[in-house]
């Protein structure tokens, strides 16, 4: 594969890793419910609420999307230690993490319309 | 060389094949979980194939189910995996992670967001250090060949294979080396014949000739060894002694016990053609080694001597201070 392959796979990644980040901020705060307290099923749903955020903190940067990131960065701080230690949220970390998916989403809104502003001029 | 790049998102997984890819490198597979990795690399699968699947696996730290550091672990637990480096991709301050992952044996890490420059000199490190790895276990390979050849061939060399003493020349040469100075105290050479064990070769052939040579040096090697006196056997079936300090009396008895010995072996066997009884003919020669007596005349006095001996009836010790 030459270079030039390589630009075109990260563009091809960049376009799905945009189209999913809202829908994947959506889910997150769709699972904001389920994240605390004791019921069953909440330390699996930390988990998969870390790994989908986990997912854009280690592609966002790669991929042109930096200040989401580093905002994904800021949500995943307040999830790891509840990941670890397989437990429910407690009720200062689910008021932190609202406020960081907050910023997430602003940060993802700047960014996804820098690339369709881009994108609408590349074209 | 051939990769796996092992991690649960997908887009992960695509830029770092693509930046592989895109490097040169040819064979580059991707697992989303660590048990689609275990499945590629024949981990705990009934197949078996042999040898590794991949020359170097990058395993991201969290994914669901089975973790990174728990797969790497698991993936060192097999031999066939465990010189492949593996380096883990992990966030940045996953400091306590990153910590369980080298002691599972993690090899080296690479932080996310994967830097394409990073990931490509992290890998290329990694591939000297197998590479080098590599070399170094061929050479040691190569080392313990040619020394377990070189061990058999000098104990070929210096081990009688009919009798399991020395060859004659390794007492030949313990008899020069260790006698080098003159020696106010005397020396001995000794030398055994089993009576009539020429005849008894051309009778019944070399392997029943050989079962009592081995019998006689058996009795032969204890003895010798218990007073410090190198024994050694001549490929014509000679035994020969050498006593450096050992004076002409006690080389005497030493002489008279290792025909007493040797007549009082045992060889009943009702379905061998080894006789019952089997004697020897024992020559001592003592002597101050100096200018005036050459070691080897010593040897070659008691080799004169036996056959002398065994000429004359055998089973009897033939004793000279030269």
């Amino acid at each position: 594969m030459q270079p030039d392959l390589f630009h075109d796979r990260l563009q091809a990644v960049r376009q799905r890793f945009a189209s999913s980040l809202t829908g994947k901020i959506q889910d997150t705060r769709s699972q904001l419910a389920n994240l605390s307290g004791g019921a069953d099923g909440v330390v699996d749903a930390v988990a998969a609420t870390y790994r989908l955020i986990h997912g854009i903190c280690g592609i966002g940067a790669a991929v042109g999307f930096a200040s989401t990131g580093r905002a994904a960065k800021d949500v995943e701080d307040v999830l790891v230690g509840a990941y670890r230690e397989q437990r429910g949220l407690a009720a200062d970390e689910l008021v932190r993490l609202v406020a960081r998916l907050d910023a997430l989403s602003a940060a993802a809104e700047v960014e996804l319309g820098s690339a369709a502003t881009s994108s609408t001029n590349g074209a | 060389m051939r990769f796996l790049v092992v991690d649960d998102s997908q887009d992960s997984c695509d830029l770092t094949e693509a930046a592989l890819l895109a490097a040169g490198y040819t064979e580059v597979r991707t697992a989303h979980s660590a048990w689609e990795a275990f499945k590629l690399l024949d981990i705990g699968w009934p197949s078996r194939r042999d040898g590794a699947q991949a020359d170097i696996v990058l395993l991201d730290i969290v994914m669901p189910e089975v973790d990174g550091i728990e797969a790497c672990a698991r993936i060192r637990s097999d031999e066939r995996y465990a010189d492949v480096p593996i380096i883990m991709v992990t966030s940045l301050d996953d400091v306590e992670s990153l910590g369980n992952a080298f002691v599972t044996g993690a090899t080296d890490y690479i932080t996310k967001p994967v830097n394409r420059v990073e990931l490509l000199a992290r890998v290329r490190a990694a591939l000297r250090l197998k590479s080098e790895l590599e070399r170094r276990l061929a050479r040691e390979r190569e080392l313990l060949v040619f020394m377990s050849s070189w061990g058999e061939r000098r104990a070929s060399l210096w081990i009688d294979d009919a009798t399991g003493l020395f060859v004659g020349e390794v007492a030949e040469a313990y008899l020069m080396a260790t006698i080098e100075s003159e020696s106010a105290a005397p020396s001995a050479v000794l030398v055994l014949a089993i009576d009539g064990i020429d005849a008894f070769r051309s009778a019944h052939g070399e392997t029943a000739a050989r079962a009592i040579l081995a019998r006689v040096a058996h009795a032969v090697r204890g003895l010798a060894a218990n007073i410090g006196v190198v024994a050694a056997a001549y490929r014509n079936g000679l035994i020969l002694l050498v006593g450096p300090e050992l004076a002409a009396e006690p080389a005497r008895a030493l002489g008279e016990t290792l025909r007493t010995t040797v007549s009082t072996l045992d060889f009943v066997d009702s379905e061998s053609i080894i006789p019952n009884q089997v004697t020897a003919s024992v020559a001592v020669a003592t002597g101050r080694i100096g200018a005036s007596l050459d070691r080897i005349y010593l040897l070659t006095n008691a080799i004169s001597n036996v056959r002398n001996a065994e000429a004359a009836g055998g089973d009897r010790v033939v004793a000279v201070a030269v």
